[in-house]
């Protein structure tokens, strides 16, 4: 196997684009907890879960796959967004006589 | 290589150029045949562009390179190995192919490994019988040749069981 080294560059900059496809994949899929939490825990719609957890997981997958800021602002911004939703999803999981 | 984890593709061109001389002399260490060891290094650096993106911060990153290397070198040798066992597995073919080489020795060390562990599966009558078989101090019996009939086929689907079983 003779291969150049512009050409062995090339293919190592595809498998290291190739691993922050599967990062962002990853990274994305497991956002999808979230939706489905909405779902069974809160009796969030279906529909807008599902709408609402496929743009959550683009977005968040995408983010990783850019990396840099970008991807540090998007797991600050998922993190501060659980710490937000989780004083109403509690309120909500709770019986109203304890509120 | 910790830019190149946080995404930086501008970090790319600089850890090439420092990862693929490094790769280059560690696996010409390891292996002698210059075909194979492009081979290897193409694989070595598919690998660790690939895993870049997982690379921890807080560790060494030529020994991290270097870790990553020595297995896919561990992993060609096995599928190496693997190969010509299958295409015959002729323990003599294998010596006389390995030659001088220190990765051609190894290959060997490995397969004669391999035997003794599917050996050390059998009975103690079938082990007796391959090994005075192997020693030549076969007696020409009807009885013996049977034996060793039997012992053979029993070393065969253990082969099979251990190690083509797991190559499929």
């Amino acid at each position: 196997m003779n291969t150049t080294l512009p050409d062995l560059q090339a293919v190592a900059r595809r498998a290291y684009e190739r691993g922050r496809v599967r990062l962002g994949a990853s990274r994305g899929l497991l956002t999808l907890a979230l939706p489905l939490a909405a779902v069974m825990l809160l009796g969030v719609p279906v529909p807008l879960a599902l709408v609402l957890g496929a743009g959550l997981a683009f977005a968040f997958g995408y983010a990783q796959f850019k990396g840099q800021s970008m991807g540090r602002g998007a797991r600050m911004g998922l993190l501060l967004g659980l710490a937000g939703a989780v004083g109403p999803a509690i309120r909500c999981l709770l019986p109203r006589g304890l509120m | 290589m910790s830019a190149l984890a946080d995404g930086d593709r501008d970090a790319f061109a600089v850890v090439f150029r420092s990862v693929k001389p490094l790769l280059d002399r560690y696996v010409s260490r390891l292996v002698r045949d210059s075909a194979t060891r492009d081979e290897i290094v193409q694989a070595c650096i598919i690998k660790v562009f690939e895993s870049a993106s997982t690379f921890d911060p807080e560790r060494d990153a030529a020994a991290w390179v270097l870790a990553l290397a020595s297995w896919e070198v561990r992993s060609f040798r096995r599928d190496r190995a693997r190969q010509i066992m299958r295409s015959g597995g002729d323990p003599t073919r294998v010596l006389k192919e390995s030659g001088h080489d220190p990765e051609g020795e190894t290959l060997r060390r490995e397969i004669v490994d391999a035997v003794h562990a599917c050996l050390g599966d059998l009975s103690l009558t079938d082990q007796e019988v391959i090994l005075t078989m192997l020693a030549e101090e076969r007696p020409p019996t009807p009885t013996f040749r049977k034996k060793l009939e039997r012992a053979l086929a029993r070393f065969k689907s253990k082969w099979v069981a251990r190690y083509e079983h797991d190559a499929s």
